[in-house]
């Protein structure tokens, strides 16, 4: 194995959201680590990233942006 | 090599226990004057246990206190462990009668993995539950070996000969056959057990020496079912053994439990090794302070201390009350021009005083400063202000494509009323760009609270304070500056903007470390390497801070002489813009030096970092993977980039925060220090500058003249980065372009450090079978045109001076120079330039400025500019 | 504990140089293999070692913690020497270093014409052949194992001469040339052959040692001042310990002077430099 996973378009990924609101892609046979849920996939890489691009709207965490009173 | 090593390898041993015994013909007895459980009867037994026999030898040890212990050593091709327990409780054993001979086997060298430091080959035993058979440990040896090397195909040894197990697509399915090669790892298994003789207690020692590197035996005694490992220590040390160890019986257990896991899915590291890798990956220390925004924090210290001096630029110094006043106005100008709360602002200035007030004034006014390098072509200017979305550049250019520019003169307002906002600290402090693989740079974000973080990190470990004097010596577009400025300004210390034409020339850079009596000196290894050359005696700095490229240790020696560490603290800190400057930090020592280690040691508090195998997996100290960093520095993630930020930023496997794959090889060490090995990818670092090689290739691809091209770092000297050179190789279109052309439009676009010195045409690039780049077949590049060497040139000059700059060209290049060769396409970079320079002033000639080497790169071009120019500075 | 794990064998280990010899390499963690001859010889005018006497020093060693193989055996005898060898590698897997410390002062206080054919024979078949006997067993297997460090004791008497000892100063004499020789064998396979050379070794009664006090009789001094009228004779003013002896064998016998062989040790406080 000398492709990295995360960079692999041959396997399935997830994408992960944690409650910052941080996303993350993962490879779809690892285990989700705690602290993050599954919000999209087992998928392509590439439909995972689409999902990213669509939905990770603001990458200020969550807690900023309350704070900021928006 | 080739084993078995020793004939203590061939020998196994059996102790029994017996409370008073009779001896018999044919044993030594040996009196032993203290009780069994003494000190010296431990020895006395250790010995007798370690002693090899060419035929069976039985050993009584008669105790003081009455017991004693019958020690019986034989080979085991001539006494099986059954036999030897016959032998010795007196019944007749036979012996075998064709001891089965042991072939010699060639010995894998040391892994890499195994640490191996010449140390002693301490045993380790561990108790087992369950014996499995030969061929479950032999199976679990291999996948445990394969997990430490997946490049090596592991070979185990026994006693009757070499097995692999091949890769199948469970553990169930995974059988042993018979191999040959190199054996690392052998495997000793005897589950027998012996009946009692009347002794209560039995030890079995199932091979004196290692037969092996790494042996493991498996074994029963009276104690119950045994796995002992016995190791040379030249091959793999004794905290790796053991750990090697428990890997194995987690594996083993896999294998006995979950036959039908995958290969793949084997887990090597159980959680209680889960855990303790985690923790090995973090500071020993906490992370003392908490996350405020760096007005907040720089406040505190112009409370503290108004009236000490905060920046020092060219002899004029700027107090902290000055600089906390000035910044003030200049933020308010900075809010009346529309800048608000989370925007960003470009700054593109010289490196000075008013480029630090602008950036604290950026921050004041609660936006995020992008820093932008004055050098840069205009078109990376461009891109950086349109890709970050500037509204407004801070600069002293005349104009910049895509945003409004604004001086330092024109900003500074002074409302009735603050109206400068408390920031957050999660909101974005700056945004400095990184060499993109993709063809143009990408920007990182940095939150407020991780510069603190990082000058909470430090402070107190270097006893950071009022009384340090620090250097700004880098680009504020390269974020070791942001070590340098806020280091310093957060801690009350003194700033000393070194510019940039004493930056380039070491011995005035030496002067004003002494005139200004530096005390914090941060420094790329190759910046450090000409400040060497120099008279360095005089500079009397307590810390140097080395960061931005690899620092080869042995390079401190000649510094360490006249600086030594009691006086002076040399510190190497691996770091990655995305992490918030620095990761790791280790003290160097003499000791350090002279054994050119490649620790960068442990992390800061605060950080932590994972090694990681090619799935993702953690991975225990030894083996080489991706370094991972979490904690407190990881940034937010690329500016508009959110889907290269899940790919990069990815999930922290403990904390539910995210962690930063780096990119970087590196190493555990058991002690917590990291190794770092190098780079994963194509991204290089040429003299403390980090360079995508794929930007470089992008850049000129987009040339309409180049159908392909390959970039390749070579360093002719391992021992001297000036001798690191970008070679570029281009397939042109058929009958357009030439090599030159190619080079000035990358020149346009690329700043100077990523510019190919040699771009060399090629009827078509190198592939290897597999259609990738092969860089072994690509040719020595070639110049641009045939420099005029020794040839007489079109215009003869002649003259002293040309004469001379020929000549110390030629000496420092180290090839031939024509009048019209250029500087560059001759192997010149920067490094090169300085000694050039040098040489001029040493020769009472006038120094060349480096923007003039580069405005006019040949001798006939520096002459003449040389003829017209005014003194230098 | 510079000889941890080493099988050492000393002869004449019954008492004096060699019994300190053999403490002082137990201390250092070495098993021991102790030879005497255990009996009297009739051309020596005085006692030799005594059984009890060797298994008095195989108690001390055992004190300080080693393994120990004590037997007698007369070194004119090379059968007795190969015997003797075999059983300290059924023992203790090899030997390590052998020390060659048995020897006989006496007879001796002839000018040379007066000695007779067999005082002559006796003197070099104990103190010179001996030696070479021992070298000669355990030579070939520290050959094979390339490890092996071989002591002999020789003298002063090695080095200058002494009147009225003529068979004594040629044997001694011999034993360094033997040991430059062996030494040019051995280098090849690393094993090491050395010699130490004691001046007036004091007789220290717990070790049971009286090889001064028969020099100064085979010499005519008077026995009981024999040790002031040889302390005169020292520059340091005072006799060799057994102790200081036994340092330089350890020396000689661990890996600290690997490098050393063919070469000459002289712990005689000075007197043979003037």
């Amino acid at each position: 194995m000398t492709t990295n996973p995360f960079d692999d378009d041959t396997i399935e990924h997830l994408v992960l959201v944690n409650d910052e609101g941080q996303h993350s892609l993962w490879p779809a046979f690892a285990e989700v680590p705690a602290g993050w849920t599954i919000v999209h996939g087992p998928a392509s890489r590439p439909s995972c990233l689409d999902h990213v691009n669509e939905h990770w709207t603001d990458m200020r965490p969550k807690s900023l942006i309350e704070a900021m009173g928006e | 090599m080739s084993g078995p090593l020793l004939p203590a390898a061939h020998c196994h041993a059996l102790r029994l226990r017996f409370r008073g015994l009779t001896a018999r013909p044919g044993q030594w007895v040996e009196d032993v004057p203290v009780p069994a459980a003494d000190p010296l009867a431990e020895r006395r037994r250790a010995v007798e246990l370690a002693r090899p026999a060419d035929r069976p030898r039985e050993v009584l040890l008669r105790y003081a206190d009455g017991l004693c212990d019958l020690i019986v050593v034989a080979p085991r091709g001539h006494l099986g462990r059954t036999a030897l327990h016959r032998q010795a409780v007196g019944v007749s054993a036979r012996s075998r009668e064709t001891a089965p001979p042991t072939e010699p086997f060639p010995l894998a060298p040391p892994p890499a993995w195994g640490l191996g430091d010449d140390g002693p080959g301490t045993a380790h035993t561990v108790p087992l539950e369950h014996a499995g058979d030969e061929a479950s440990w032999i199976v679990a040896l291999a996948v445990t070996l394969r997990r430490y090397d997946p490049d090596t195909t592991p070979v185990i040894g026994t006693d009757r000969g070499s097995l692999t197990v091949e890769l199948a697509a469970s553990l169930g399915e995974s059988k042993p056959v018979t191999a040959s090669g190199a054996v690392l790892a052998g495997l000793l298994f005897d589950d027998s057990a012996p009946s009692a003789g009347g002794e209560t207690e039995t030890e079995y020692v199932p091979c004196l020496e290692p037969v092996f590197p790494l042996t493991v035996s498996v074994h029963r005694d009276s104690g119950g079912l045994r796995l002992r490992c016995v190791h040379l220590g030249g091959h793999v040390s004794t905290e790796i053994a053991a750990q090697f160890v428990r890997h194995l019986v987690h594996v083993h257990r896999q294998v006995l439990h979950r036959p039908e896991t995958p290969l793949g899915d084997v887990e090597l590291l159980d959680a209680l090794e889960t855990a303790r890798v985690v923790a090995l990956g973090h500071s020993p220390s906490p992370l003392a302070g908490g996350p405020v925004s760096v007005p907040e924090a720089f406040a505190r210290i112009a409370s503290a201390t108004p009236d000490r001096v905060a920046v020092t630029d060219s002899g004029v110094g700027l107090t902290y009350r000055e600089l906390d006043e000035r910044s003030d106005r200049l933020a308010h100008g900075l809010r009346a021009r529309g800048v608000a709360a989370g925007d960003r602002v470009g700054v593109c200035l010289e490196r000075s005083a008013e480029l630090v007030l602008t950036l604290l004034a950026v921050l004041k006014a609660g936006a995020t400063y992008v820093p932008v390098d004055p050098a840069y072509p205009a078109d990376r200017i461009a891109h950086t202000a349109q890709d970050a979305g500037l509204g407004l550049m801070v600069t002293r250019l005349p104009g910049v494509a895509g945003c409004t520019p604004v001086t330092p003169d024109e900003l500074p307002y002074a409302p009735a009323e603050s109206t400068l906002p408390p920031t957050d600290p999660d909101a974005l402090a700056y945004v400095i760009y990184t060499s993109g693989s993709t063809g143009r740079p990408k920007g990182v974000e940095v939150p407020h609270r991780n510069v603190i973080a990082l000058i909470d990190a430090t402070r107190d470990e270097y006893g950071f304070g009022a009384a340090d004097v620090w250097t700004w010596f880098h680009s504020s577009a390269f974020d070791f500056s942001v070590w340098e400025i806020w280091g310093c300004l957060l801690t009350g210390g003194r700033l000393v903007v070194v510019p940039y034409c004493v930056s380039r020339e070491p011995d005035r850079f030496r002067d004003l470390l002494v005139a200004e009596r530096v005390t914090v000196l941060s420094q790329t290894p190759s910046a450090f390497a000409q400040l060497l050359d120099v008279d360095h005696a005089r500079i009397g700095v307590r810390l140097v801070v080395f960061g931005g490229e690899p620092l080869d240790a042995r390079m401190l020696l000649p510094w360490l002489d006249q600086h030594p560490e009691s006086v002076c603290r040399p510190v190497n800190m691996f770091g990655i813009t995305e992490t918030t400057v620095h990761v790791t930090q280790q003290t160097l020592t003499r000791k350090l030096a002279l054994a050119a280690t490649r620790s960068v040691g442990r992390p800061l508090p605060g950080w932590h970092l994972y090694v990681t195998d090619p799935a993702g997996r953690l991975l225990p100290p030894g083996i080489a993977g991706e370094i991972c960093v979490g904690g407190a520095g990881v940034a937010r993630g690329y500016l508009g980039r959110r889907d290269l930020t899940a790919q990069r930023f990815t999930a922290d496997p403990v904390t539910g925060a995210t962690m930063y794959r780096s990119g970087d090889l590196g190493r555990l060490r058991p002690d917590g220090h990291l190794e770092h090995l190098g780079r994963i990818d194509n991204q290089v670092k040429v003299r403390g500058f980090r360079i995508e090689l794929d930007e470089i290739r992008s850049v000129l691809l987009e040339d309409p003249d180049v159908r392909a091209a390959a970039v390749v770092v070579r360093q002719d000297d391992p021992t001297d980065t000036a001798t690191t050179r970008i070679d570029a190789y281009v397939v042109l279109a058929d009958g357009h372009g030439d090599p030159g052309t190619v080079r000035r439009r990358a020149a346009d676009i690329l700043p100077e450090h990523m510019l190919p010195a040699t771009v060399t045409p090629l009827d078509s690039l190198p592939l290897t079978a597999n259609g990738k780049l092969d860089r072994t077949k690509l040719p020595a590049p070639t110049a641009r045109h045939q420099p005029t060497r020794g040839i007489a040139p079109a215009d003869p000059v002649d003259d002293d001076l040309t004469d001379t700059l020929t000549r110390i060209w030629t000496e420092v290049l180290g090839v031939p120079v024509g009048p019209d060769d250029d500087f560059f396409e001759l192997g010149g970079n920067s490094l090169y330039a300085v000694r050039i320079a040098a040489a001029l002033r040493a020769r009472g000639l006038p120094s060349v400025r480096l923007r003039e080497l580069y405005r006019n790169p040949t001798v006939r071009g520096t002459v003449a500019s040389l003829g017209t120019a005014s003194p230098s500075p | 504990m510079r000889l941890h794990g080493k099988s050492v064998l000393v002869t004449g280990a019954a008492r004096g140089l060699g019994r300190a010899i053999a403490l002082a390499c137990a201390a250092e963690g070495a098993d021991l293999t102790l030879l005497d001859i255990c009996a009297d010889l009739p051309g020596v005018p005085y006692p030799l070692g005594r059984p009890g006497q060797l298994e008095h020093t195989a108690a001390l060693c055992r004190e300080a913690g080693a393994a120990v193989l004590a037997a007698p055996a007369d070194i004119r005898d090379l059968r007795a020497v190969r015997e003797a060898v075999t059983r300290a590698r059924d023992r203790f897997g090899r030997i390590d270093v052998a020390v060659n410390n048995a020897g006989i002062a006496a007879p001796s206080g002839k000018p040379v014409h007066e000695i007779d054919e067999d005082e002559w024979s006796l003197m070099i078949d104990v103190d010179l052949s001996g030696a070479w006997r021992v070298i000669r067993e355990v030579g070939k297997d520290m050959s094979t194992r390339r490890a092996g460090s071989i002591i002999n004791v020789a003298s002063t008497a090695g080095l200058v001469g002494y009147r009225h000892f003529a068979g004594y100063v040629a044997a001694k004499h011999a034993v360094i040339g033997l040991t430059k020789a062996a030494a040019l064998d051995y280098a090849p396979t690393k094993v090491r052959v050395n010699a130490v050379c004691p001046g007036s070794v004091r007789d220290d009664p717990e070790a049971e040692g009286r090889m001064l006090a028969e020099i100064a009789r085979a010499l005519e001094v008077p026995v009981d001042e024999h040790e002031k009228t040889f302390v005169e004779a020292q520059p340091m003013n005072t006799l060799i310990e057994p102790d200081d002896v036994a340092a330089a064998v350890v020396f000689l016998a661990s890996d600290a002077s690997r490098q050393i062989t063919g070469s000459v040790l002289t712990v005689d406080g000075g007197f043979s430099a003037r």
